[in-house]
């Protein structure tokens, strides 16, 4: 602001300020431009080529008409292209691949189970992906529309568009990807973008990678972008990189022998503007613009026996999640396992401490994120089994898990005559020691944490004994047992869960598979969870009839029949039928869906009870 | 060497420069704390009682001295000021594209930015619009409204103007030339409980008659493209209590009483310019810590 003292005190009209004036050119120019090229493609039916032909051996050729033989040029390989692509065809190795998916559900209100009104009656979610290969060079697309999202997505998914794009080549040395990117570096604990439609998640990375391979056994990477955030992309830039240098490769003298050593190393930092938080005296706190993050792993295998670890540290990273604390993050993943002919040993061994890393920091839990922190429990897929999953806990976990698979030999009396496969499953997540340095915690250190010492909170526990056997030809079963302990107020953070004990479960599984003819089976499930706690005892059936390799109708029925309140014992019956033909499927269902919660790899999302009407299509070529 | 080796080489100078400067570590106390006042260099002066409550309202005009636009909206501020005296209190923010300095050049080398009203212009996003531009109270944020023409301000202010005030801000400035120090109390009254409510307090100072050469575009406010002498009124010199200033009342206070903040100023250093303390003002103002709106503002004098 000024104000000049030697300037007469007159009145004048105040011009419009400069940049307003050159904005609105710029607008109207792009707005002249659109109509000219509307006006090309929708006016001009047919287009005078010769005229174009002599316009530029002409020196009196104006512009408009260079841009017009232009856009010409575009509309021609634009309406050409799909007749290009398969014209390569085999001649240059180049293939067009594509799948798409449709899950339509229909809504009928069931108050009892709470399943809500839906205004829209009837949700859609679909998806196509489309990809191209020629040689070194590739690139795909992916076309989604959620109309409006199905129940138990986020709903800011509504809408339509592609959201995900990628050319890629190669090139001696270097490989380039450009557009939507999907990679992880080691275990994934530094950097991991993916999607995953079960979810209704996807953090891809809108950006570039260069993969450089310098010698053989050497892999360096770098990535730099902004990640998806439903139609939009994140306020924060992600740029990182990996090496990963694989010893048998890289020395010639180890290239055949029995120790096989790879080793990686990562860095990965985010940019975020600065924001205005405070704490409870509401100071205004110092926000790091620039969180970086380092890891560094090893695989080491010697003959039956492999060792893997990465650890990976974070730097002071105050965010929503973790309650602006300062402290910096830990994660440390152990593996180590034995194989033999028959037998498989697995023990995993994790720690996490304020490892939420996203790109924007005052996200939200499921949004945004950079990194993923692997489950080392049992992924369940049993329906009751999956009744209480273990979802990561990003701020702070600490646990251990085994895994032993064992098959009895053929012949033997437990083993009978195909052999008998055993598996068992234990794992015990708690959580760490914290011990606080304040009162308060928002804007401080937060607290500081022994690295080796266990919480004494309970999160998790369970045991899975898995027994198959196939008797004969036609006949075969798997039985589970299952015990559970699950802390659904720390795993869930469900403010409604608040004050429930600890969940104890017991779950019982027959599977069993009767093959009439050699393309018609008939499968029973019987499963039973025994619990004391939350909603006490289920018991579910399904019987399923297969006529392969086309048809499938099954009938299910989940019953709650041991809660404690009586008027909510009940039933949840599913029936469907689904027809398939080579790489296309059709399913139909009808029936009722509990609430819920699905998860995958330990990132779980909360499902909405429903009744209604389902169909899934789903295709690929 | 090779010329596999020169591009491992420039690869790995390139992955090093990256781990470098992709990290920011902040240090305890994570918090922007002003220093300690030393209650006996500045005294807590007996406030005199308030009789009647006004509303004072602030104009923010975001500036530059390469922006040939700005001295017409120079004058627009300059007229409402005069029109409504000491209820408009009116700040000249230079920041953004046309603050930007050319060191080299012996004409275009004065810097009036500060950081403060950097962050101000980058958080309001005024810059990104344009100069000259301004806001009214900062009001219109965060629905992205918070941005005013200068056509707009006469306006906003008389708008503002008609609002009850929801507290009194007192100001009492004590200087010692002497000790190059200036004192500076504000007292916040709230004749109303403000309850859920988080407030803070900002103090910053501003500068008359600072003669510096200005871009111009305008031929009836003087000559053009650019006034050599021009004299920019009410620039910014910086904020006395940080960017965000100073909280005076919490979300989760059960009582609005009054509250008293001092604040202890040395003009040397104070801002990278020299500033003359019978030019400067002092300009208080209180806002919500969730709208950013400017809910009362004051001004004083440095030399009383």
């Amino acid at each position: 602001m000024a104000v000049n003292a030697q300037v007469p005190a007159q009145k004048a009209v105040y011009p419009a300020d400069l940049t307003a004036d050159r904005l609105n050119l710029l607008i109207k120019n792009v707005i002249s431009g659109l109509r000219f090229v509307g006006r090309f493609f929708y006016k001009r039916k047919y287009v005078d080529l010769p005229k174009l032909s002599a316009c530029h051996k002409s020196k009196f050729c104006n512009l408009k008409t260079k841009i017009l033989s232009f856009a010409t040029f575009v509309a021609a390989l634009f309406c050409l292209s799909p007749a290009l692509l398969f014209a390569q065809g085999s001649p240059l190795g180049s293939q067009v691949n594509g799948n798409f998916q449709l899950d339509a559900q229909y809504y009928m209100v069931d108050s009892a189970i709470r399943a809500f009104p839906v205004g829209e009656k009837m949700l859609m979610n679909s998806w196509t992906n489309i990809t191209y290969t020629s040689g070194n060079f590739n690139a795909g697309l992916r076309y989604e529309t959620y109309l409006n999202p199905v129940n138990g997505y986020d709903p800011r998914y509504k809408g339509t568009g592609v959201p995900y794009w990628f050319v890629d080549y190669k090139t001696g040395q270097f490989q380039v990807t450009a557009g939507h990117i999907y990679d992880q570096f080691g275990s994934g604990m530094i950097f991991r973008t993916y999607e995953e439609h079960n979810l209704g998640y996807d953090n891809a990375l809108n950006g570039i990678r260069v993969k450089f391979t310098p010698v053989k056994g050497i892999e360096l990477k770098g990535i730099y972008g902004v990640q998806r955030y439903f139609w939009d992309y994140g306020p924060g830039i992600v740029r990182g990189g990996d090496a990963d240098v694989n010893l048998n490769d890289l020395i010639p003298s180890l290239e055949n022998s029995k120790l096989r050593l790879q080793l990686g190393g990562s860095f990965v930092s985010k940019y975020e503007a600065n924001e205005l938080v405070y704490n409870a005296k509401q100071e205004e706190l110092v926000l790091p613009l620039n969180v970086a993050s380092g890891a560094g792993r090893f695989n080491l295998s010697y003959g039956n026996f492999g060792l893997g670890a990465e650890y990976v540290q974070k730097m002071n990273d105050p965010n929503e999640q973790n309650n602006y604390i300062y402290k910096k993050g830990e994660a440390l993943l152990l593996n180590v396992s034995y194989n033999q002919k028959g037998l498989g040993i697995l023990i995993q061994a994790k720690r996490l401490d304020n490892m939420m890393f996203k790109s924007k920091r005052t996200g939200e839990e499921k949004v945004l994120d950079i990194n993923y922190l692997p489950a080392i429990t049992k992924q369940q897929t049993y329906t009751l089994a999956a009744v209480y999953p273990y979802a990561t806990q990003p701020n702070s976990e600490m646990g251990i898990s085994g895994q032993l698979n064992y098959k009895i030999k053929k012949n033997t009396w437990l083993g009978g005559k195909y052999g008998t496969d055993i598996a068992v499953t234990c794992s015990a997540i708690n959580s760490i020691v914290k011990d606080f340095v304040g009162d308060t915690i928002k804007g401080t250190l937060g607290y500081t944490s022994p690295f080796f010492k266990i919480g004494d909170t309970k999160y998790f526990r369970d045991l899975n004994v898995e027994i198959g056997h196939k008797f004969n030809k036609s006949f075969k079963m798997q039985v589970t047992y299952m015990h559970e302990d699950y802390n659904i107020y720390a795993i869930t953070n469900d403010l409604d869960a608040q004050g429930l004990s600890m969940i104890h479960a017991h779950i019982f599984i027959a599977d069993m598979t009767y093959k009439i003819t050699p393309s018609k089976a008939l499968r029973l499930e019987t499963q039973a969870l025994l619990s004391k706690q939350d909603e006490g005892n289920w018991m579910m059936g399904l019987l399923e009839y297969t006529v392969a390799p086309t048809w499938f109708v099954s009938f299910a029925d989940q019953w709650n029949y041991g809660n404690d309140d009586s008027g909510r014992r009940f039933h949840y019956p599913l029936v469907a039928v689904a027809y398939n033909n080579n790489a296309n499927r059709v399913q139909l269902s009808y029936g009722k869906q509990r609430a819920g919660v699905v998860c995958v790899g330990g990132v779980c999302r909360v499902v909405p009870a429903s009744n209604g009407f389902s169909v899934s299509i789903t295709t690929s070529f | 060497m090779t010329n596999s080796k020169y591009l491992n080489s420039l690869l790995l100078a390139a992955a090093a420069l990256f781990l470098l400067v992709s990290c920011d570590k902040v240090d305890a106390p994570y918090v922007i704390r002003n220093a300690p006042v030393d209650t006996a260099a500045c005294p807590v002066p007996e406030f005199p009682a308030v009789t009647a409550h006004f509303k004072h309202v602030l104009l923010e005009d975001y500036t530059g001295h390469t922006c040939p636009n700005c001295p017409r909206a120079g004058l627009i501020a300059r007229d409402l000021k005069e029109q409504y005296k000491d209820s408009l209190v009116v700040i000249a923010v230079h920041a953004g594209w046309f603050a930007n300095v050319n060191a080299g050049d012996p004409v275009w080398n004065y810097d009036f930015r500060t950081a403060q009203g950097t962050a101000w212009d980058d958080f309001f996003k005024v810059g990104n619009l344009g100069n000259p531009n301004g806001m009214v109270c900062r009001k219109g944020y965060p629905e992205n409204k918070q941005v005013a023409k200068p056509s707009a301000w006469a306006d906003g202010v008389k708008s503002a103007l008609t609002e009850a005030p929801l507290m009194d801000l007192q100001l009492i400035t004590e200087y010692s030339a002497a000790d190059d120090k200036l004192c500076v109390h504000v007292k916040t009254s709230f004749p109303e409980s403000l309850t859920g409510r988080g407030l803070n307090l900002s103090v910053v100072l501003t500068e008359d008659s600072i003669v510096q050469a200005q871009y111009n575009g305008d031929a009836t406010v003087g000559t053009t493209p650019y006034i050599l002498d021009y004299v920019h009124m009410h620039v910014m010199r910086g904020a006395v209590n940080g960017t965000w200033g100073t909280p005076v009342l919490s979300k989760d206070n059960t009582s609005s009483a009054p509250v008293i903040n001092t604040f202890q100023v040395h003009f040397t250093g104070f801002n990278p310019n020299a500033m003359v303390p019978k030019n400067c003002h002092v300009v208080a103002f209180v806002y919500d810590i969730d709208t950013k709106e400017v809910l009362q503002a004051a001004e004083t004098a440095v030399r009383q």
